[in-house]
């Protein structure tokens, strides 16, 4: 009860971009500057897997991509969720026929997706807000249920 | 004083106080602007598609698929929302207008547009017989008759392909696309690479690997200049001419469309099982059917009937006869058919020209010794007459 009143109000971010154009990566930059804001929704960006809550990833996967995206998944502490913001993370996008691996769902479990290319700030915002605490406790019941079976 | 009232007042207004207390980004700030397109296009008026998969040609991240619906009984455009960039070519390029994102075609409906495509489509000048069916059968109207052979204009062409199923000769209609033009690209350089190193090496090596030197097809050549980049000699892009040649066969392989050539190329019908024929009893002898038609020794005429008919094997079965014919004496029926009328008139054809010719032949024989035997006679003549002058002025 009280975990779940302030996991609403501190949610930590790392933010990873696997490979693509940069483009979801300016709108995330907004994010930060004075007209969105997001700490006042009390989101923070810490870019370090070690700390974070919640992996934003854009960009296709590519091929160098693809082992440091499955490490960083590892390093980031229970319970964690992946969302993939953008048309490039959810099915690679225009790079469709270049080197890449694929989306970010083959690679690790995706547990919310922001279509757009590249999606508003306030769409990224709003999606994190309202599915960063449901998945985060959703995930903390699943991973209890794993250990009270084990 | 009345400023220090103003201040008061605004400080003590329901808004201020709410701001200052809830610090949160203002609504406005947050709702999409008129400009923003929203994801993904919505297919407005299914029942007006033609299923021609434009939208699909044109989408950048392949997010489109045609998918057969039960309740239009044709295929209609689905759009993937994770894969949409809401670049809103499917919107432009569709010729029916069935697509719409946010309010783009009314932003644009005046607009002159490159259609954007994946796949291009080219006419082969050489194998084209200018029946004018892709004509007919294109949905935008982009192909027109330029004098030599019909054009498909780039610019318009939507990359629907019902041109090549019109088409009745194999091969007529080429297609090129992206990934195809990369590959003859990275091929090109390969293969000037290669030669590079093999110059360093060896000096000049003149190779012979094609029999003779290659002409280029005006109408399928795109100017990509991969041939001009691959090419030891030159070749004068402009007029469409190989201008010296050492005959390595390097240019055929890079040219993405088959424009560069060596040898001829048959026409092939795609029908092989059926063929048209011309009725001799309704025939009238008018020979529209010979003058319209472009595939050379397909119909000629009989020297006992003075009828055209036709040749199943260069028949390519575009049906412009067919179409031209003012008494409807022309048909479709088997092959065997018109073969066997195309056996007897052809062997009469041949036994007449034969004895024609024989004819021929004897007659200019006979007209030869004939004029032989009157200079012979006539210089007969004088000698005889001389003579007799000769003795009678002795």
């Amino acid at each position: 009860m009280i975990k779940e009143f302030f996991r609403k109000r501190s949610i930590n971010v790392c933010i990873v971009n696997t490979g693509g154009c940069n483009g979801c990566d300016i709108e995330l930059v907004s994010l930060l500057a004075s007209r969105y804001d997001i700490e006042q929704y009390g989101i923070y960006v810490h870019n370090n897997p070690r700390e974070a809550d919640v992996l934003i990833v854009s960009g296709p996967v590519t091929l160098p991509w693809k082992n440091r995206l499955k490490e960083l998944y590892e390093k980031t502490p229970e319970p964690k969720i992946v969302v993939a913001i953008g048309a490039c993370a959810l099915s690679c996008g225009i790079f469709k026929e270049g080197n890449v691996c694929g989306p970010v769902d083959k690679i690790i479990p995706v547990d919310a997706t922001i279509p757009g290319c590249p999606p508003r700030p306030s769409e990224i915002i709003q999606a994190i807000l309202k599915v960063a605490p449901i998945a985060l406790s959703k995930r903390e019941e699943h991973l209890k249920k794993v250990a009270s079976e084990n | 004083m009345a400023s220090a009232i103003w201040y008061l007042y605004e400080l003590t207004k329901k808004k201020f106080i709410k701001k200052f207390l809830n610090a949160k980004t203002d609504k406005e700030y947050t709702l999409p602007p008129k400009r923003y397109r929203k994801v993904p296009p919505t297919v407005v008026y299914p029942e007006k598609c033609i299923s021609c998969g434009a939208c699909e040609g044109s989408c950048p991240p392949f997010a489109i698929e045609m998918v057969y619906y039960d309740d239009y009984d044709k295929k209609i455009p689905k759009i993937d929302t994770g894969a949409c960039i809401s670049c809103g070519n499917c919107v432009e390029s569709c010729p029916t207008k069935v697509l719409n994102i946010g309010n783009l075609i009314e932003e644009t409906g005046s607009l002159p547009w490159n259609v954007p495509k994946y796949t291009n489509l080219i006419i082969d000048e050489e194998l084209c017989v200018n029946c004018g069916s892709c004509k007919l059968a294109c949905p935008v109207d982009v192909i027109e008759y330029n004098g030599i052979t019909h054009v498909i204009d780039t610019n318009g062409c939507i990359g629907c392909k019902k041109c090549i199923e019109a088409c009745p000769v194999e091969d007529a209609i080429k297609t090129y696309d992206e990934a195809l033009l990369k590959s003859k690209i990275r091929l090109c350089y390969k293969l000037k690479f290669n030669r590079m190193i093999k110059e360093g090496e060896n000096g000049d090596s003149v190779e012979n690997k094609i029999p003779e030197i290659p002409r280029i097809v005006k109408s399928l050549c795109i100017t990509c200049e991969n041939c001009v980049d691959v090419c030891p000699g030159s070749i004068d892009l402009n007029n469409h001419r190989v201008v010296e040649c050492i005959q390595c066969g390097d240019c055929i392989e890079v040219c993405p469309t088959g424009s560069m050539r060596i040898g001829g190329v048959p026409k092939i019908s795609k029908i092989k099982d059926k063929c048209y024929i011309i009725y001799e009893d309704k025939c009238i002898g008018c020979r529209i059917c010979y003058k319209s038609c472009n595939v050379e020794d397909a119909i000629s005429i009989s020297r006992e009937t003075r009828l055209p008919y036709i040749n199943p094997d260069k028949c390519v079965r575009c049906g412009l006869c067919f179409r031209e014919c003012p008494v409807e004496a022309i048909g479709l029926t088997d092959n065997e058919d018109t073969l066997r009328i195309y056996n007897i008139r052809r062997a009469k054809d041949k036994f007449l020209s034969m004895i024609k010719e024989d004819l021929d032949e004897f007659s200019k024989k006979y007209v030869l010794s004939k004029s032989d035997l009157l200079k012979f006679s006539e210089n007969k003549v004088e000698e005889l007459l001389k003579n007799k002058i000769k003795i009678n002025n002795k």
